[in-house]
């Protein structure tokens, strides 16, 4: 049996309703559809009961087409029900489920509404407070996030809008390296896609490195920009990828290109030198931008020959255009960039023959230095490949000394030769005890703390100007000490020291980090020393070398810090950190100091201080009482304090803490 | 010292908020005094807060089923968060000092007590009474019965009248089309659906709005899926009107207006007592009721939040549902129902008249985890034929005033696909298509984020039933999956 004309009749009475029962009469459509119903009347005995409803409802006669065309519509509808198809044809096959996995139970948590639609919606929709609940979620309930709905949520949240949450997903994803969530991140994955492929890609790189090596290459085929990006780097982990990456660096471009070449330069490959090799003859500076981060030998030797040529060419140069000076400004400029981590005989000849010409450099540089259009433009021969952590050479004219001088200690940093350290101490250390480089006291200070040595006394005598006829103390080689010692730091996860620093150059999000354990057992010898000449700065060192799990040296630290706090007339905040880091538990006067120094302080700027006091509740409440106290009483000036309100607020901070 | 889980104090705040903060108030040592009754009936707090004085918070165990909490905050969450900080200093077994219970709280025991008995004499049964009692109190009786049945026959002729109002309105909307609707006429009749509360007609007038809302939102979107929901509206307030009409035309000529097992009195706007409903026998004692489901939708007509359970009857496979109607005007002072892992004990389930997933509703259960006999229950009363149950469906949403779905548990031998589509297969290979029902989070897609292929083999589902006009189809949305040993929420 054709059921079609009861659907079409369907259709025509909904179209009535819409347009009105004043129109009935001319809806000539209605009429045909139910000429068409006629032959189905016969069928049945509803259906012939609906025949007889449209009839009525056609009929000029009708005395009410509205409940008419309402009681039609309600039984075709009804049929119509009735007339539903259940059955499906066609050959099942099993659905695909993200995977059959063991422990497939402990991804069914059974949470509850409240809680899980909450966390599915700020997950996957934008509004303020959505990246605040997810990241409490994630700290106060991390068995959510097993849960297989949040889980493929998670993936989807890769995409979110706001970026700091797709970021902070892709990192939760990786610290919980959970491999049963790749199926997930393989799914619809679109290689042309945005961000969000981006960072699925990064997932994968971390979660599967080599063994998703096929993904990677096959997924490059369109794969475009960031996504693009992410899958070149994840070529990195599988060694036979050294051909193909050299295919790429003749294909790619821009920004790719250099991601390829950056990789290439990692491999300890005969191929990958040969092929810089070829490169470095025909453009040289093309082959020092892309070795300036590698340690590999080979690249040392490579720079060293390409460094070897430049100094020859600037021997050479007799009198050069302004076209030929900028360029072996700029090829200068790559060198020394690019001598940053290399070591090895060859590569320390580059910096003495740099500095046997250091007038004629310098003189060139000044002719042809471009000052960077930003502060944050990175400029090697102002401060070097890593960032300055305390002092900066700023000077005013660009120095190739001093370049050097940053460029050796940065490279004892990343690659402790043993070249690089002997050479450290020539170019520090000159013919007599008197005649020393400053530029090169950090590099000599950092061989120091590499070969762990007793320098306490030696460092002493380092600080103390001997070429003036009464030495004394040098506040300028004091500046070098610290900008040595700025680089070494506590590691609380590694237990121990580090040297430890970030690449200028590189900027977010790909912050290159550079970190090297440090044996260092005479560091609180170093630190008392350090003390002596205390100041803001070295303070700030001495709160970084603090070994936390050393009881003894926190509780002195914690107590020299205390004490500063009580005494210095501003950067308290800093002091607060410090004291954290050595656990000191003492807030005693710490408010009522503030007070007296800042006594136009306002609630919020004093309720601020109060809370990240030391000390915890009870004694941060204990000095709240004594401030309020004193400021009643009049024995402490505070203008602008309502002591009532300052109590209240920190009685709520007391019940929320 | 009592034993207090987590799930009984979520189970009893407001809102998860209010939880969340009474276990902050907690754990950050927000009490500074803890003290209980010797007979452990009685827990009590003071907690410092925000106001110039601590306050008094206290768990009254008196009735052991009905605790009672009491706090001299001036929060009107109920329990506040000091009592639900209270219950959380009591799952942690902290030291509660022993106290006398203090005469206020004694006092208010009395009261209470003193209600009570006052309640049970007059629920006394009649074998009990000496005669002068049982002629007090069927005169007491007799002349309460008066007053309902003159109210009543009061309310049935102004809802009568109403249904007058609510005809007309769709005579007129019917006459002029629903396209016509535009600025000033559906002002016009967003005033005419008001006067309908003044009848007494809270269901026509819900619906009308339902009407409004929908051809307002096809003048934001020009969306055609508006106009077939407003029919649909148009055809149940059409059906409700005759059935109405009729029903209360014969109440009033018999002069019976006693309340009798009708959807119409729920569809009318009435609001059923669960001491009504037991009257008309539809109660069941001892009932192990399993909640499989639960999700909350808003109805913009109602404007109201519905939070709704779905549970399944252990001993007949029935499923009932439990709504929890939380009006956007007063969100914050009611309590949100959330889902529930386990199975409910009720001493006395009450059933709403109808057909289908009748609502089901109580006053006091105890809850307890899911044990294996539950599944195995499930999967007895699990229907076997999707062929033969299509039928009984069809047959129930044809009617346009019931439910627009149905939900059933239904064991399955497989689920699949045909090309893009989800397909359940029965033991005897008749299948179903799987889909999503418009105004529902789409389940489909949650099958394929399953962490596991054999919850698609061999399993019972909770489905939800429902014809899909689009497609001509019936079809069944996917809810939860039962196996031998665990329920699996594809909603929550």
């Amino acid at each position: 049996m054709d059921t079609e004309p009861i659907y079409e009749l369907r259709d025509r009475l909904r179209a009535a309703g819409i347009a009105g029962t004043n129109l009935l009469s001319e809806d000539f459509r209605l009429k045909r559809a139910f000429e068409a119903f006629k032959p189905l009347e016969t069928a049945s005995p509803v259906f012939a009961k609906i025949g007889q409803l449209a009839q009525q409802l056609l009929s000029p006669d009708c005395q009410n087409p509205q409940g008419a065309l309402l009681d039609t519509m309600t039984l075709v509808d009804a049929v119509i029900c009735t007339l539903g198809a259940v059955d499906v044809q066609g050959e099942i096959k099993p659905a695909e489920t993200t995977m059959t996995i063991q422990d497939a139970g402990s991804m069914i948590v059974n949470a509850p509404y409240s809680t899980l639609k909450e966390l599915l919606e700020a997950l996957t929709t934008s509004g303020s407070g959505h990246y605040g609940y997810v990241c409490d979620a994630r700290q106060n309930h991390p068995e959510l996030f097993r849960d297989y709905r949040v889980r493929y949520t998670l993936v989807q949240a890769l995409g979110a809008s706001y970026a700091e949450l797709a970021d902070n997903v892709a990192d939760w994803l990786i610290e919980d390296n959970d491999r049963t969530i790749l199926p997930l991140l393989y799914k619809d994955f679109d290689p042309a896609g945005k961000k969000d492929m981006a960072r699925r890609v990064k997932v994968i790189d971390a979660l599967a490195g080599a063994d998703a090596n096929d993904f990677y290459i096959k997924m490059l085929e369109k794969a475009q920009k960031d996504v693009r990006m992410e899958l070149i780097n994840a070529l990195r982990h599988e060694p036979g990828n050294v051909s193909l990456l050299m295919d790429m660096s003749k294909t790619e471009k821009g920004k790719n290109k250099d991601k390829v070449f950056e990789l290439l330069a990692e491999r300890e490959d005969v191929c990958v030198h040969e092929y810089f090799r070829e490169l470095a003859k025909k453009k040289p500076e093309t082959v020092l931008k892309h070795l300036r981060d590698t340690t590999a030998d080979w690249a040392s030797e490579l720079v060293a020959d390409i460094c070897g040529r430049v100094i020859e060419q600037f021997d050479k140069a007799d009198s050069p255009t302004d076209t030929e000076k900028q360029d072996l400004s700029d090829i200068i400029q790559n060198v020394v960039r690019s001598i940053y981590g290399k070591g090895g005989a060859d590569i320390c000849e580059c910096y003495r023959g740099l500095l046997a010409r250091k007038d004629k450099i310098n003189h060139l540089l000044k002719e042809t230095w471009k000052k960077p259009k930003s502060d944050y433009e990175y400029d090697v021969l102002k401060r070097g490949v890593l960032h300055p952590q305390r002092y900066l050479y700023d000077a005013k004219a660009p120095d190739i000394e001093a370049a050097l001088g940053k460029e050796l200690h940065h490279s004892l940093i990343v690659n402790p030769d043993t070249d690089l350290q002997t050479l450290a101490a020539e170019l520090y250390q000159g013919k007599s005890a008197k005649d020393t480089n400053i530029m090169f006291l950090p590099a000599a200070i950092t061989v120091k703390f590499l070969n762990d040595e007793d320098c306490v006394k030696w460092l002493e005598e380092q600080v103390t100007d001997k070429k003036i006829l009464l030495p004394k103390f040098s506040s300028e080689r004091m500046k070098a000490v610290t900008e040595a010692a700025a680089y070494v730091v506590w590691d609380k996860k590694e237990r121990g020291y580090m040297l430890w620093g970030s690449h200028a150059d590189v900027f977010y999000p790909e912050r290159k980090i550079v970190e090297r354990p440090l044996k260092l057992s005479h560091a609180a010898g170093i630190m008392e020393w350090m003390k002596k000449h205390a100041s803001e700065r070295i303070d700030d060192i001495l709160a970084q070398w603090v070994a936390q799990d050393d009881k003894e040296l926190c509780k002195k630290y914690g107590e020299y810090f205390y004490q500063k706090t009580l005494l210095i007339p501003s950067n308290w905040r800093c002091y607060i950190g410090y004291m954290e880091k050595c656990d000191w538990q003492i807030c005693k006067n710490l408010g009522v100091n503030y007070v007296k120094k800042n006594p136009a302080v306002s609630l919020w700027g004093l309720y601020n201080w109060l809370i990240t006091l030391p000390g915890g509740r009870a004694a941060i409440m204990e000095e709240t009482k004594k401030v309020c106290e004193m400021v009643r009483k009049g024995e402490l000036k505070a203008d602008r304090l309502k002591t009532d309100e300052l109590e209240s607020q920190m009685e709520d901070w007391s019940i929320r803490n | 010292m009592r034993e207090i889980t987590e799930q009984q104090i979520l189970a009893l705040a407001p809102n998860a908020a209010a939880a969340s903060n009474g276990k902050k108030i907690s754990q950050k040592g927000g009490f500074v005094k803890l003290e209980r009754s010797g007979d452990d009936t009685l827990y009590m707090g003071e907690c410092t807060g925000s106001g110039k004085n601590n306050y008094i918070t206290s768990a009254d165990y008196i009735d052991e089923n009905n605790p009672v909490f009491r706090c001299s905050c001036p929060s009107r969450q109920f329990p506040c968060k000091h009592s639900l900080g209270l219950m959380y200093e009591m799952m942690a077994k902290k030291e509660f000092c022993i106290c006398e219970i203090p005469e206020d709280i004694q006092k208010k025991r009395e009261k209470k007590q003193a209600r009570d008995n006052k309640a049970n004499e007059s629920a006394k049964p009649e074998s009990e009474m000496t005669e002068e009692e049982k002629k007090k109190a069927e005169k007491k009786k007799a002349s309460a019965a008066r007053t309902a049945k003159n109210a009543r026959v009061k309310k049935l002729k102004s809802q009568l009248e109403g249904l007058d109002l609510v005809e007309k309105v769709v005579s007129d909307l019917m006459s002029a089309g629903l396209g016509t609707l535009g600025g000033a006429s559906l002002q016009t009749y967003q005033q005419l659906a008001k006067q309908m509360g003044d009848y007494y007609l809270p269901g026509p007038q819900r619906l009308c709005n339902q009407l409004l809302i929908e051809i307002t939102a096809f003048q934001k979107d020009q969306d055609e899926a508006h106009y077939d929901v407003a029919i649909s509206v148009l055809e149940k307030l059409w059906t409700l009107i005759k059935k109405s009409r009729q029903y209360i035309s014969e109440k009033l000529e018999k002069d019976d207006v006693a309340l009798d097992d009708t959807v119409l009195y729920e569809e009318l706007g009435g609001i059923w007592k669960l001491s009504e409903l037991e009257e008309l026998g539809k109660s069941k004692k001892d009932a192990s009721l399993m909640q499989l489901a639960f999700w909350v939708i808003y109805d913009e007509a109602r404007k109201e939040y519905i939070d709704t359970g779905c549970w399944a009857d252990l001993a007949t496979g029935e499923v009932f549902m439990n709504y929890n109607y939380r009006p956007l005007k007063s969100l914050k002072y009611v309590k949100q129902e959330d889902s529930i892992f386990g199975v409910a004990k009720v001493p006395s389930a009450v059933f709403y008249p109808g057909d289908g997933n009748v609502r089901v509703r109580w006053d006091g259960a105890q809850i307890r985890g899911y044990e294996k006999g539950d599944y195995k229950a499930v999967f007895e009363h699990a229907i076997a034929s999707v062929k033969q149950e299509a039928k009984a469906v069809k047959n129930y949403l044809k009617n346009a005033m019931t439910q627009p779905m149905m939900i059933k548990l239904i064991a399955f031998h497989q689920i699949g696909k045909t090309g893009e589509h989800y397909v359940l297969a029965d033991k005897n290979d008749d299948t179903v298509l799987l889909g999503n029902m418009p105004g529902m989070e789409d389940t489909t897609i949650r099958l394929s984020m399953l962490p596991d292929s054999t919850l698609l083999e061999n399993q019972v589902l909770l489905g939800a039933f429902y014809y899909d006009r689009g497609s001509r189809r019936l079809k069944v949305q996917p809810l939860s999956i039962v196996t031998h040993d665990a329920v699996v929420r594809l909603l929550y």
